[in-house]
């Protein structure tokens, strides 16, 4: 059984249908790469996976592990073990990274059933998952992404990744804006995430990420639907040559 | 089939009062009504010098000819001051020690967390030199029912007592220093106070005292169609220093009560007065049925050099809030401070602020305020910062917040600034701001449910008050605001 | 009741305004907004006599109308918005002028073109007028506005997509002035306005503002330098009725001497009005201990999707940055000159407004 599995989505965004007919499975240890110029419904397909509201699902499905998402709260897909790194990770003035994540944690694992960590025992981890990732641990007491600087935003998304272990994390263009350091961290982050048992969709505009993380399939979202799929060469050929050449094969 | 997202976040919204029981018990009420008898009767019943009654009456009369203040952002029909009983106490004498206590009381403070057993706190506190002490002084409709720790309190030479016990025992002070912060004209509430005040807490700190615990009074209304009236005055002589808390709490009842109390801070020189509410008073219910009339004066003056008063408050109930603690920075590098969270849900309406007034030196001040506003309530800042001629090099910040839950909702922001020194320094800052969806859906794709993240959001927008709170406190005080934002989900 | 027609506008009737005046509440005098400016002192000025003027304003081009309200060409314009415009502001002040008035005109804006719009000139004089801008539709225009003495009421309309830059030069002056605008914005018109003023034994300029189109533009922002007993007063309200609208307030002010700058910067959003972006900032220096400096920036808020802030401050000069242009040779005085114009000069945006206030003019047209 693949992990995760979408199948004819259709999805409209006020009324406007943005993906028609998008398939996609994801099966335990690959890395796929969604590609695709602005507008072609990237991000939409990631939101509508996360259950942001305002996607509105016309037809199609999708499963994780087996289980259907589409009638499932935002909450309840975060259990189910999807995560989603924001393209754009919002604010929350005055509540500490630590405080976050402490939370986000106990909740992943009251539903499992398991009693929340003690303080200490949590701050243990993380700090020694904080220096894994050579972060600086002042990190964990700033508020949530408060003055943060692009890249700050895009590690501390990695870190909550590193964090929940999801089955499935969905990365919506972590690598823009990225230095070069940054962007190392970041690849250094999804390469320690990925195992036999769990996933990784990278969402991205460019191949520089791929240069540090390897897909396994590349896929070309166009006018929201999924015209080409290959391997990791299908990345360098699109850097090469844009994605005009596919624009004429989807619009015969 | 859409991602069917329910909760938006004022439907997360839905406060549940705990503190609203009755206590059932025999109570000695004056009739509804005021006039000068009334005046004379309260005063006779607490056996009251000359003096005082005499300065009851003159505020009376004062408050006769005084017109309710119009100007504050609330609205709420015309009060009928003759309807009020402004006297209601537990039948009987006034116990001696806790045990003459009426058990049923014990059990109103035991429901509502207030500790009244000197032992229970002491037996936890011997093993543990770093858990604070809190002495309690328990203001029971118009009177005080008991107060801790007096013994204790004693030793070091701090009074701690209730109001009506400190006319007697400490008649110069009270004479000395009542209605010298908050004069018996000042407004047309303090006036009102002034006449028919009927209990409160004394507090004095003598020179280089530190008071060795937290003082805490708990202000529980329970009778019906009564006001409660209750005068708080705190002295802190030179170089001492005290922390005092402030609860409050009433039963749900469907008719609104007055509460017009009176506080009036004293700092000599070096002398610190740390002053935090929790005010928790019935809020009326989700249609605006009920709830207490919170309309009090309290003020602080920095009489000394040095001295250094703050106020912290987290104000979550009340159906209406008309509430400016202030500070008179009179002594030349003296220090005021307010800090303040009001949160407003249902039909609550708030008008709360500060007025900072700066006369000395090299006087400061900081006021962060939080105000919160939900369903469809309305929740005004209201502040004056005054910088008079001599204040040289005098100094104010203030940062003003307001966080907006749904679209029903109000807020706004009335800050005062005036000026008449060349370098003196006043800034201002004021945003509004909502929850927006995206912290919203950030917090629930990590797992958060999403009343906890609205409440987490809201806690983190007030981290800078809480931070002020004495430890206890601001677990209660997030807590609170915890529970104000709890309730049904999808 | 018999009526009488108003003077500068027959069709109203003065015997009926006179009587709403009479029915209408009365502002209280040291109270909001008559808080620290003499409403006596206001009113008794509003009394007059004035001198009168019968100068209409002159336009250095083509595509404007500018004549008397009863002027066959402006009279329909003048019926439709003369009174009309300010009749929510609750300002009684308004109705005494249009009683009192010598004379009332119009300006009307009828084309431009993207590279020229037309300008008109409002000369200053010591009387009681009233005024009526009508912006039309996705047209252009710039009004300089000169006041000194006197009582000017200006009712400014813009229509869908219009643009108006309004320029307002208030010199030195001895004399009581009282100078009312109300501007009503349609859908996605712009609203600009500059003001200048010094000294003026009282000068009060009440401001209302109302965003009734949406998506429309507003952008206020005024620099004062005050010195003697001079007391200026700007009370502006900026009332955001229509969603998806923007506006921007920056005020800075010197104030020297034992002068008083009072003011006071309201933004009120309805809860039609979502998706609102509302900013005021207030910025004061005293340069003398016996400058009084009274400013509130206040917020209404009835709607929850907004973006609003506001900001008032009053110090003095910073001392740190007098140090290091005196490390760098420039002398103590020359210093403090130096950092007051660049307080007022972010605010200054013409030449014209830079003489108002005495300072050298360093940004582009």
């Amino acid at each position: 059984m693949s992990l995760l599995e979408v199948s004819d989505l259709h999805v409209k965004v006020a009324d406007r249908e943005i993906l028609n007919g998008v398939n996609l499975e994801v099966n335990p240890g690959e890395i796929h790469a969604i590609m695709g110029p602005n507008g072609s419904g990237k991000s939409t397909l990631t939101n509508t996976i996360a259950g942001q509201e305002g996607y509105t699902i016309e037809t199609g499905d999708l499963r994780l592990n087996g289980t259907s998402l589409v009638d499932l709260e935002p909450e309840e897909r975060s259990y189910a073990g999807l995560f989603l790194a924001f393209q754009y990770p919002v604010e929350i003035p005055g509540v500490t990274n630590m405080e976050f994540l402490k939370t986000a944690v106990d909740s992943h694992r009251k539903q499992r059933g398991e009693t929340a960590l003690s303080s200490v025992e949590f701050i243990k981890n993380m700090r020694t998952l904080v220096s894994r990732l050579e972060f600086n641990p002042e990190f964990l007491k700033r508020g949530v992404n408060e003055s943060f600087s692009g890249g700050e935003k895009k590690r501390n998304e990695i870190l909550q990744m590193l964090c929940l272990d999801p089955k499935v994390a969905l990365l919506d263009e972590t690598d823009s804006g990225l230095d070069i350091d940054a962007l190392q961290v970041v690849a250094q982050g999804i390469n320690e995430f990925r195992k036999p048992h769990n996933a990784v969709v990278l969402v991205t505009h460019y191949q520089r990420l791929l240069n540090h993380v390897v897909p396994d399939f590349v896929h070309v979202l166009l006018n929201g639907t999924i015209v080409k799929s290959g391997d990791a060469s299908l990345a360098l050929d699109l850097e090469r040559m844009g994605y005009a050449w596919l624009e004429q094969d989807a619009n015969p | 089939m859409s991602n069917n997202i329910t909760n938006t976040p004022e439907e997360l919204i839905q406060k549940e009062y705990t503190a609203g029981f009755v206590t059932d018990i025999e109570t000695e009420t004056l009739p509804p009504g005021l006039s000068e008898d009334v005046v004379r009767e309260i005063s006779r019943k607490k056996v009251e010098p000359v003096w005082l009654t005499e300065w009851r009456l003159d505020a009376f009369r004062r408050w006769q000819k005084m017109d309710e203040p119009t100007w504050a952002h609330v609205k709420y029909p015309p009060i009928d001051y003759q309807a009020i009983s402004y006297f209601a106490a537990p039948k009987g004498e006034k116990p001696k020690s806790l045990d003459e206590v009426d058990p049923e009381l014990l059990r109103t403070y035991e429901k509502l967390g207030i500790p009244l057993h000197e032992q229970k706190m002491l037996a936890g506190v011997e093993e543990d030199p770093s858990q604070p002490r809190v002495a309690v002084d328990a203001v029971f409709d118009s009177v005080s029912i008991t107060t801790t720790f007096k013994e204790t309190l004693k030793e070091h030479g701090v009074v701690f007592s209730s109001f009506s016990e400190a006319v007697h025992s400490h008649p110069d002070l009270v004479k000395k220093y009542l209605g010298s912060v908050v004069p018996k004209q000042d407004n047309f509430y303090a006036a009102l106070n002034s006449a028919v005040f009927s209990d409160g807490s004394f507090v004095y700190v003598p020179k280089g005292v530190r008071c060795p615990m937290e003082l805490s009074t708990y202000f529980r209304i329970n009778a019906e169609n009564t006001g409660q009236f209750e005068r708080t005055l705190i002295i802190a002589d030179e170089g001492s220093y005290v922390s005092y808390l402030e609860g409050c709490t009433a039963p749900m009842r469907d008719e609104n009560q007055l509460h017009a109390a009176v506080v009036e801070l004293i700092a000599l020189d070096d002398a610190q007065i740390k002053y935090s509410t929790v005010q928790n008073w019935y809020p009326g219910d989700e249609n605006g049925v009920g709830g207490i009339y919170n309309f009090v004066t309290k003020r602080g003056a920095c009489r000394g050099a040095r001295s250094h008063i703050s106020w912290t408050q987290v104000e979550t109930g009340s159906a209406i809030t008309w509430k400016y603690p202030s500070v008179i920075l009179r002594g030349d590098d003296s220090i005021g401070e307010f800090y303040s969270v009001a949160l407003t849900n249902n039909r609550q309406q708030a008008d709360t602020g500060t007025k900072m007034t700066h006369i000395g030196r090299n006087t400061k001040s900081t006021i962060i305020s939080k105000g919160i506003s939900a369903g469809h309530s309305s929740n005004a800042y209201r502040g004056l910062v005054r910088m008079n001629p001599g204040a040289r090099n005098a100094r104010n910040f203030t940062q003003c917040d307001s966080l907006l839950i749904g679209s029903e909702c109000a807020a706004h922001t009335f800050p005062y600034i005036e000026s008449r020194r060349k370098d003196a320094i006043v800034e201002h800052e004021a945003t509004t701001t909502r929850v927006s969806d995206d912290q919203l859906f950030m917090c629930r794709q990590r797992g958060i449910e999403p009343e906890k993240a609205v409440s987490m959001i809201v806690n983190g927008f007030c981290r800078d008050v809480f931070r002020e709170l004495p430890m206890e406190f601001a677990v209660e005080a997030s807590k609170l605001l915890e529970v104000s934002l709890e309730g049904a989900v999808g | 009741m018999i009526s009488e027609p108003v003077k500068i506008a027959p069709w109203l009737d003065a015997k009926q305004i006179e009587q709403t005046l009479q029915d209408a509440k009365m502002p209280l005098p040291r109270k909001d907004p008559w808080k620290y400016t003499s409403l006596n002192q206001v009113l008794q000025h509003l009394d007059g006599p004035f001198e009168g003027n019968d100068q209409f304003p002159a336009s250095n081009g083509n595509g404007v109308l500018i004549g008397a309200l009863c002027d066959p060409e402006i009279e329909p314009f003048a019926r439709e918005y003369v009174s009309q415009v300010s009749k929510n502001s609750n300002n009684v002040l308004n109705s005494v002028n249009l009683l009192r008035a010598q004379q009332g005109y119009a300006i009307v804006s009828c084309e431009s073109s993207e590279s020229s719009r037309p300008a008109v000139h409002i000369s200053a004089s010591d009387s009681c007028e009233r005024v009526l801008i009508v912006v039309q539709e996705h047209t252009r225009l710039e009004v300089i506005e000169h006041t000194s003495g006197g009582n000017r009421v200006i009712e400014c309309v813009l229509l869908a997509g219009s643009q108006l830059l309004h320029r307002r030069l208030q010199p030195a002056s001895t004399n009581v002035e009282y100078n009312s605008l109300t501007v009503n914005l349609k859908e996605n018109s712009n609203y600009r306005m500059v003001q200048y003023s010094v000294g003026a034994k009282l000068r009060r300029n009440d401001i209302v503002v109302n965003i009734e189109g949406e998506g429309a533009q507003v952008d206020i922002s005024g620099g004062w330098k005050l010195s003697d007993t001079s007391h200026l007063d700007t009370q502006l309200t900026v009332n955001h009725l229509a969603k998806g609208a923007s506006s921007q307030q920056k005020f800075h002010g010197v104030v020297g001497d034992s002068a008083r700058a009072v003011f006071n910067g309201r933004i009120y959003i309805a809860r039609d009005a979502p998706q609102t972006d509302a900013h005021l900032q207030n910025k004061n220096i005293a340069i003398s201990d016996g400058a009084s400096i009274f400013t509130k920036p206040e917020l209404e808020i009835y709607a929850d999707d907004v973006a609003c802030s506001h900001g008032a401050t009053s110090g003095q000069l910073d001392e740190k940055q007098i140090f290091y242009l005196r490390t760098r040779g420039v002398p103590d005085e020359r210093s403090r000159e130096l950092i007051l114009e660049g307080f007022l000069t972010e605010i200054v945006e013409h030449e014209e407004g830079a003489n108002v206030l005495g300072i050298e003019h360093r940004g582009m047209e």
